[in-house]
């Protein structure tokens, strides 16, 4: 009867919401990123096409589909449901990002959890529990918890891969069902990540992803994501609901979806205080 | 006069009648070899731990930065290591030096993660030092000296990842300013058959440890010496030469469950041999009061021929002295032996344990070497003397009340 | 033999008080050390397989056959009340009592200045009455401490890092069982420093049904430790209880299948004691082998006069042997009531070894479970049999070789020494 603390810890419990937040790419310090961000926000408002006569502009479709989601700031409103073979649950939450580091979740239902809030800026993360009015501080170490119970990796939550950059990719032709372009991403030498191999297949435009494979280090498939219910948010044209299926689970499923989104929005940076996080509603 | 004439008649009284004097000496030389065994066993048995223990990473002493003690902190790191080092080699005694550091962090592969304690070491060093990764079975290779993003893993890690030798892993950490993530090649995978050791294991070079959490260093340094008995002095050498810079530690309070273990087997056992060597004394002190009392008549002859009280007492207490120093001579004879056999060839209780040669995530090294040395002679002489001796306090008494009188009484 | 030997040597003891009061007491102090140190291990090896057997791991072991592997929080034993009533209904079964355990974050609920810091820490649910007894988690507690919903006990170094005091509230944050994230507050009713040791440094102990509630595992558990009213019964007990039709697909264990490592450790203690037993004994012969044998050797010139009066070297040895038998028995007689006076008295006020280990020691470590320093011997009607035997048969061979001897020689010789 001997246990490790450090092994299977629960902390990623609301930390596993930020994964699927808006969030912002590194400062314009990092010169190439800003001018693709800007690039991608350039493409997407101003609707050019990704298609070149009649055939995908693989690099751009690729930038685009890695900025989907990324701003400096943000202010949003979604859903997070987890399927488990006995039961399902939904929370809602409001979320407020600003660049990489900071974020602020608030849950609103259902009414158990609500006013449960999470605050991360940088290293730390705090969590709010309305039923104490009481904070507590989660140490850095035991951020980086086990997930177990969550369909998601800390591969998602740290996000330091780049899909441009660590893979070499390429458009392996159309498919019928979904209908669209698949692309092939493999790592390449040295790449860190988690995931050895992806299948994309974007939308005959090439702008909206909509489904991918993701396959791990030995070639093995280890998850499948799906996007959907496509609508507009603050200008963009981007899935609301993204569908995370991990491969060897039974019957269980992570999902997110996006009933708000505002991009590029002044979040006040008092926001990500302790104060706030006592009291957002 | 009493000393010349006690001593020259205890002497001559041993030699007239030798199957008196041997069956003492050999009486009080069994029990003293008994003592002597047991001591040595006892010694050997909490011998056998603390090896384990030392040998298993923990050292015998360990140099860590100072407050690791109460907190321990993996990001605590040594105050100019470089320095400390060379300090450390120059202690006397010093077998093995291991520098070592830990981070915590996240082992993943595909869907799978696993939370570790992520432990860089310099992989000659560790061999040499760690009993754990120099007798685990192992599949693929350990660590080499030039080893970058390589890392050698315990069995039940890589069962609970689906993993095997060669397949990459993804690693993530919170490193000293922000969370990093790195791959590492499996190269190798432990077994020792300890559940718990092999799902602590997860090894990678000291470099690899500093590039990914940013503190440069090491954590630890761990100490071998040539023998535990060296412990405390070269705690206190290694701890003046470092002047408050760092602190040095024992193995007992790297491992206090281990610690309190071997202290309360060990005073258990003393228990047993303090017992023993109460039965010993006690054994004697009835042959010697027998021997008193069979020779009344002696003594009675003896009184009424003018010898006074004291020097009757002398005389018995000087006999009683020379059996003692007999049976130390004895015990050592029958129990010097199988106690040097102990001491070399050792006895070992490996099928008593079966498989599991783990206690407190340390290895056990499940043979028992008793403890040898000088030392014997000096126990031989002590409990075998002073049992001899105290136990003819009483006899020699009652030797001087001996009625000349007696002398003609037939028994 | 004849009457008149039996009555020679009952006159021979009794011409010499001395020398037969110290052959009485030297045979008398060994059977009293055989005894002693007998019941010493015994109650030692008592107490570890008590501590092992008892709530913490019981004497059979029931759970989900991955869980002991992965002890992930979904490998559950399902339909949890109607198992505990199958095994409930066998013959010979005395406690069942069910756990669940769960990792979680703890922090203090109390106002701070700052935000508390979360530790790690484990859920422990359990069956509060069944481990509130001897050798449970709660041993010393009233049952009804953790009667109130949502209380707990405190392990307490957890409590030490926490900085949380009894009276006071903690939070709690975990995953349930289908992985959704739950958190609560509780009220910490007592500090307690149960043997186990991860239950002392991070465990969070609340009735089963409490945590039930919290992880939503209302009719599940982790384990069902099952006590008989015998450990040696332990191999039926699991026998009987995997025939149940409840317990289909679970993995049953008795408690040395369950930790094979403990078994180990006490049959290799049994061992080590039994060459102790075999050291003390050796002594304790030596002892009185040299008392009989010298008296035996002093008696040379008695021998020699009977020898001149015409007594046969058989009658002579037989004499002695006769003598030898008699004090053997009385000297066991007398060295079994004190030994187990002995024995009785220190099981009652305990051995506190701790003396010899320094002051204030912390409990030992035995396999993640506390064993104190006290000891309480064990009396056990086999251990004075052992030294009848024994002790007996030592002082007739030390008294029947000198006397065999003594008899071949020529009486002028016996008579001159």
């Amino acid at each position: 009867m001997r246990y490790r603390p450090c092994r299977l810890l629960p902390a990623g419990i609301l930390l596993f919401t930020l994964v699927f937040l808006p969030t912002g790419a590194p400062t314009a310090a990092e010169g190439e990123c800003g001018a693709d961000r800007k690039g991608a926000e350039e493409m997407s408002l101003a609707g050019t096409s990704l298609l070149k006569d009649g055939v995908l502009d693989l690099e751009a479709t690729v930038k685009r589909f890695e900025n989907l989601y990324r701003s400096t700031s943000s202010i949003s409103l979604a859903e997070l449901t987890v399927t488990r073979p006995r039961r399902e649950k939904t929370l809602r939450m409001k979320v407020w990002t600003k660049g990489e580091e900071k974020a602020l979740v608030v849950i609103d239902s259902p009414a158990r959890e609500k006013g449960t809030a999470t605050l991360k800026v940088e290293r730390n993360l705090w969590n709010y529990l309305p039923r104490i009015h009481r904070t507590i501080r989660i140490p850095p170490s035991m951020m980086l918890a086990s997930w177990m119970g969550s369909d998601l990796t800390n591969d998602d939550l740290v996000r330091d891969s780049s899909y441009s950059e660590d893979y070499t990719y390429q458009l392996t032709g159309r498919t019928e069902d979904p209908s669209g372009w698949e692309i092939q991403f493999e790592a390449k030498p040295g790449a860190v990540g988690l995931w050895e191999r992806l299948e994309l297949i974007v939308s005959d435009d090439g702008e909206i992803p909509v489904r991918a494979r993701y396959y791990d280090r030995k070639g093995r498939l280890a998850r499948t994501m799906h996007w959907d219910k496509v609508r507009e948010f603050g200008g963009r044209r981007i899935p609301a609901r993204m569908i995370l299926i991990p491969e060897d689970e039974e019957g269980h499923k992570t999902e997110m979806l996006y009933l708000e989104i505002e991009f590029d929005v002044d979040v006040p940076e008092s926001t990500f205080s302790l104060s706030s996080l006592e009291q957002k509603r | 006069m009493i000393g010349r004439v006690s001593g020259t008649y205890a002497f001559r009284s041993l030699f007239r009648h030798p199957r008196r004097s041997i069956l003492s000496m050999v009486g009080v030389g069994i029990g003293c070899a008994m003592g002597l065994l047991a001591t040595s066993w006892t010694g050997g048995a909490g011998e056998m731990q603390i090896r384990a223990a030392s040998e298993s990473g923990a050292g015998h002493i360990r140099v860590v930065p100072a407050g690791w003690m109460r907190t321990r902190e993996n990001s605590l790191r040594l105050v100019a290591w470089e320095q400390t080092l060379e300090e450390v080699r120059s202690v006397p005694g010093v077998e093995a030096v291991a520098m070592r550091s830990r981070a915590s962090g996240l082992l993943a592969f595909g869907n799978r993660t696993v939370g570790v304690e992520i432990t860089g070491v310099e992989p000659d060093a560790e061999m040499r030092s760690n009993r754990i990764v120099r007798l685990g079975s192992l599949r693929g290779r350990y660590l080499s000296a030039g080893d970058r993003g390589k890392v050698v893993i315990g069995r039940q890690i890589a069962t609970r990842l689906d993993v095997d030798v060669d397949d990459d892993l993804y690693v993530t950490l919170a490193g000293r300013d922000e969370i990093r993530s790195a791959m590492l090649t499996i190269v190798g995978i432990i077994e020792t058959g300890s559940r718990d050791v092999d799902a602590s294991i997860c090894h990678v070079n000291l470099g690899d440890v500093e590039e990914l959490t940013g503190y440069k260093g090491p954590a630890e340094i761990s100490i071998l010496l040539e023998h535990h008995g060296l412990i405390a002095a070269a705690q206190k050498e290694l701890a003046r030469k470092l002047g408050g810079r760092n602190e040095v530690i024992t193995w007992e309070d790297v491992n206090p469950a281990l610690a309190a273990n071997v202290r309360g087997d060990r005073a258990f056992m003393d228990v047993l041999v303090f017992i023993v060597v109460v039965v010993v004394g006690l054994g004697v002190a009835g042959a010697q009061l027998t021997a008193v009392l069979e020779r009344r008549r002696e003594f009675a002859v003896l009184s009424a021929l003018g010898m006074k009280g004291g020097q009757v007492v002398g005389l018995v207490m000087l006999e009683a002295l020379l059996i003692g120093l007999g049976g130390a001579a004895v015990s050592l004879l029958l129990g010097g032996p199988i106690a040097y056999w102990l001491a070399t060839r050792g006895v070992s209780i490996a099928h008593m344990m079966g498989d599991e040669y783990s206690i407190a995530d340390v290895l056990l090294d499940p043979i028992i070497y008793g403890t040898f040395g000088i030392w014997l002679v000096w126990y031989a002489l002590g409990v075998s003397v002073t049992a001899t001796v105290a136990a003819s306090i009483y006899p020699a008494w009652l030797a001087t009340r001996a009625q000349p009188a007696d002398a003609m009484r037939m028994v | 033999m004849r009457a008149s030997t039996l009555s020679i040597a009952w006159r021979n003891l009794g011409r010499s008080k001395r020398r037969t009061l110290l052959a009485i007491g030297a045979i008398a102090l060994g059977q009293l050390t055989l005894v002693f140190v007998n019941g010493m291990m015994a109650g030692s090896f008592d107490d570890m397989l008590r501590t092992i057997t008892g709530p913490l791991v019981g004497h059979v072991q029931i759970h989900h056959k991955d869980w002991p592997e992965e002890r992930a929080i979904d490998l559950y034993v399902d339909g949890l009340s109607e198992v505990e009533a199958e095994i409930e209904a066998l013959p010979g079964v005395e406690t069942v009592s069910p756990r669940i355990f769960s990792f979680a974050l703890a922090a203090s609920g109390e106002e701070r200045d700052a935000p508390a810091d979360a530790e790690p820490a484990m859920i422990l649910g359990i069956d509060v009455v069944a481990e509130s007894q001897r050798g449970g988690l709660l041993e010393g507690s009233t049952p009804g401490l953790l009667a109130e919903s949502r209380s707990v006990a405190l392990g307490s170094v957890l409590a030490d890092r926490l900085k949380v005091r009894a009276g006071e509230t903690i939070a709690l944050i975990s995953q349930d069982v289908d992985g959704f994230p739950v958190s609560d507050i509780f009220k910490v009713k007592v500090i307690v420093r149960p043997k186990v040791e991860v239950a002392k440094n991070m465990g969070v102990l609340m009735a089963i049904e409490d945590a039930g509630e919290f992880l939503a595992m209302r009719d599940q558990a982790h384990e069902i430790t099952v006590q008989g009213d015998d450990q040696e019964n332990s191999a039926e007990l699991a026998q009987a209880i995997s025939s149940l039709p409840a317990i289909a697909g679970m993995e049953i264990l008795t408690w040395r299948q369950a930790v094979p490592g403990l078994a180990r450790i006490m049959d290799m203690k049994n061992w080590i004691d039994m060459i102790f037993l075999g050291i003390v004994f050796v002594a304790a012969a030596a002892g009185i082998a040299n008392t009989a044998t010298m008296s035996t050797f002093e008696r040379t010139h008695e021998f020699g006069m009977l020898l001149a009066v015409g007594c046969r070297p058989v009658r002579l040895v037989r004499m002695v042997l006769v003598e030898s038998v008699i004090l053997g028995l009385v000297g066991v007689a007398v060295g079994s009531i004190m030994g187990t006076a002995l024995v009785l008295l220190t099981s009652h006020t305990g051995i506190d070894y701790a003396l010899l280990a320094g002051n204030a020691p912390p409990d030992m470590d035995f396999g993640g479970m506390s064993i104190s320093y006290v000891l309480y011997p064990r009396f056990e009607l086999r251990h004075i049999l052992f030294g009848v035997c024994a002790v007996t048969i030592t002082s007739i061979l030390a008294s029947a070789w000198p006397a065999a001897l003594v008899a071949r020689l020529q009486p002028v010789e016996a008579m001159r020494s």
